[in-house]
């Protein structure tokens, strides 16, 4: 997936984000302030960078034009979440600004729609025998292209982006059906189960007990 | 009612209270004065008429001779305004006057020999001045004279109309003149209401002139009050300033640890975690606790130590030197800055926990100040003011200008408020409630490169023999 730089002075934060981001298939480097961080991309392509506006010695607005001239796509993390700190921050040009605290499947979901964007995205996932071609919208195992059901394949697709971590019913109703669909999470577990069986997945679509469910991939 | 209203009929009142009292009283007086004067002429006129038709009038002729003789008197004063009758025995006898009914002047005919009598008489508008008398030689014949005085009267009507149209005419002149006399008389109330509008709308630096006279104690008065108005309005404004920052702070100090924990615990929940990652989140999460608790504390300590009494003891000072170097021992060699102590003085009457706290924290401040090791002396010493207590650092200082704000709570030199160079900017202000409740001065001088000494200065009253 991505690659993805994480300017940030608070080491705890700086360490949860990376954990997070290498969950779902993310690779990352962390940098403490702006010297750091222009010595990494100076030395590597990044694909994103997660920025936070108050770092030591210098301000976070200031260095998004080192970014933007390097075409590295900038998100905004930070504890200063003021009306006028959000719109200065989106008009220097920054894609989308997040405010401290947040939620990991957020700011998960904020990184992909950032990729998706430029284009920066894996169309395909890989785990074992089962191909996903995300931009084709098909699935193939050993070859073989597998019949889903165009809500199957949605639900897919979510437990693919946010893999390794637990997603409970409810979110997968409402990531993958949408806000507006009024059923029951009853109908997740059917879907679950019919994935499974499609994909010979019984071990890497794991339950979390009275949660929701996981797709683990290492 | 408005002053200048008051001014204006007071003045109005007056004049034409004067006015009307002077012009009746003239008027009535000229009245009176016209009406004797046609009094007396009248009387002479008659005497003069009385004895002249005595002399001239033949009583023993018949009554159409005698009234024929008659009539060229009357006739005579009849040109002259004068009306005569004649009456015997009470019934008239002759007379041409008919203007006025008879029973107007029916009892001035019982005039008795050698008397007058005389009367006004007022008939149809007009005013006469009647005059009777008996004829000597003809006790029977009364003579009644009346003479037309209706012009005094309307001369007394005139005057009047004229003093209506003076008092008119003055009401104007006065209203004219009495507003621009108000005008000119409130003109300093002018001045301080519009003073007082300009620092009801905000304007606090608006002063009155002087206008050297009555109002002057009002006008400094007022002025004073507004530069009180305006420094309190500027002490309250700083102060919500300043509350605000403190809370701004606070949320942000509290937010970060809050992040973490929030992240850490979601993480363990969601994530399928190595044994590795799961220790690392739950030890992080341990000590975001453990510094939002302490910032709890501190802050805690903060607002009691403000209302607290503290508990004074004599307080052995190498002791507590001795103990403070013991609990910094582990650090100070980690970070390899060597503390120096030193006391000249033996004991002070303090309280031994807070000044533990005060010291303890001036230490770690300069512990933070010296990453890469250095020197911190601890001293205690008389000075002329007191005894001092001293903590010094060759460590990297205060900027100048920053010097009066560290001592403010959750201030912060370094604005990214790092917990790599520092706390939660608490510890200063903590030690200066501290040193308040002691009544001791804490004094703070820095050099930014150089390092930073901090004095707490203590009042003699503190040191025991």
């Amino acid at each position: 997936m991505g690659h993805i730089l994480i300017v940030e002075d608070e080491q705890s934060i700086s360490d949860l984000i990376l954990m997070n981001l290498n969950m779902v298939g993310h690779s990352a480097v962390q940098a403490n302030d702006s010297k750091e961080a222009l010595e990494a991309i100076q030395h590597q392509r990044f694909d994103l960078c997660l920025l936070d506006v108050m770092l030591p010695g210098q301000d976070g607005f200031q260095m998004i034009d080192i970014f933007k001239k390097s075409n590295i796509p900038v998100i905004y993390l930070t504890a200063k979440g003021s009306l006028t700190d959000r719109v200065k921050g989106l008009n220097l040009g920054a894609e989308d600004y997040i405010t401290k605290p947040f939620e990991t499947l957020e700011l998960l979901a904020r990184i992909d729609v950032v990729l998706r964007r430029y284009g920066k995205t894996n169309s395909t996932f890989t785990y074992q025998d089962v191909e996903v071609s995300l931009s084709e919208r098909l699935v193939r195992k050993g070859g073989q292209i597998l019949d889903l059901t165009a809500q199957e394949f949605s639900l897919l697709e979510v437990l693919i982006q946010n893999r390794n971590l637990a997603l409970s019913r409810e979110k997968l109703l409402e990531a993958a059906w949408g806000y507006d669909y009024i059923g029951e999470t009853r109908t997740v577990d059917m879907h679950i189960q019919r994935l499974r069986k499609k994909l010979d997945w019984e071990d890497v679509i794991k339950t979390v007990y009275k949660y929701g469910y996981r797709l683990e991939v290492s | 009612m408005k002053l200048r209203t008051k001014i204006f009929i007071s003045i109005l009142l007056v004049s034409l209270t004067t006015l009307t009292i002077s012009s009746y009283y003239l008027i009535n007086r000229s009245h009176l004065d016209n009406i004797e004067r046609e009094q007396e002429r009248s009387m002479n006129e008659f005497t003069f008429m009385t004895s002249s038709m005595e002399n001239g009038l033949d009583f023993q002729t018949t009554d159409d001779n005698l009234k024929l003789l008659v009539s060229h008197y009357v006739d005579y004063y009849a040109g002259r305004g004068i009306q005569l009758m004649v009456y015997r025995n009470n019934e008239i006898f002759y007379s041409e006057f008919s203007k006025v009914s008879e029973s107007e002047y029916k009892k001035l005919l019982s005039v008795t020999q050698g008397t007058r009598q005389t009367q006004v008489i007022t008939d149809n508008d007009k005013h006469y001045f009647f005059v009777t008398g008996r004829l000597t030689e003809a006790t029977d014949y009364v003579l009644v004279y009346a003479r037309d005085i209706t012009n005094i009267y309307e001369l007394r009507t005139q005057s009047v109309y004229l003093s209506l149209l003076l008092a008119a005419t003055l009401i104007l002149v006065l209203s004219f003149l009495s507003y621009l006399y108000s005008r000119w008389i409130t003109k300093p109330i002018d001045v301080l209401n519009q003073g007082a509008n300009s620092i009801s709308e905000g304007k606090y630096s608006v002063r009155v002139p002087d206008t050297k006279d009555e109002f002057h104690t009002l006008g400094s008065a007022f002025n004073q009050m507004a530069s009180a108005v305006e420094s309190r309005t500027r002490e309250l404004e700083d102060k919500a300033k300043e509350l605000q920052e403190f809370i701004d702070d606070l949320s942000h100090e509290m937010n970060t640890p809050l992040t973490s924990i929030q992240g850490y615990s979601e993480f363990l929940i969601n994530a399928k975690a190595s044994e590795e990652q799961q220790q690392k989140a739950a030890e992080t999460i341990r000590m975001e606790a453990k510094r939002m608790k302490d910032i709890y504390t501190k802050l805690m300590v903060l607002t009691l130590a403000r209302e607290q009494e503290p508990e004074f003891t004599p307080v052995k000072i190498q002791n507590l030197f001795v103990d403070l170097t013991d609990s910094f021992s582990l650090q100070l060699q980690k970070q390899k800055v060597y503390l120096d102590m030193n006391t000249t003085l033996n004991v002070l009457l303090l309280d031994r926990t807070l000044i533990h706290m005060l010291l303890s924290n001036l230490i770690k401040n300069s512990l933070q100040a010296l990453p890469q090791g250095g020197k911190i002396s601890l001293k205690a010493y008389q000075s002329e003011k007191g005894p001092v207590l001293e903590v010094s650092d060759n460590g990297y200082g205060i900027p100048e200008d920053k010097v009066n704000e560290v001592i403010k709570p959750f201030y912060r030199v370094d604005k990214s408020r790092s917990r790599k160079t520092g706390g939660a900017g608490l510890g200063l202000s903590i030690c200066k409630s501290i040193a308040s409740l002691h009544q001791a001065d804490l004094k703070i001088e820095s050099e930014e490169g150089k390092g930073t000494t901090i004095k707490i200065i203590f009042y003699n009253s503190v040191t025991t023999s």
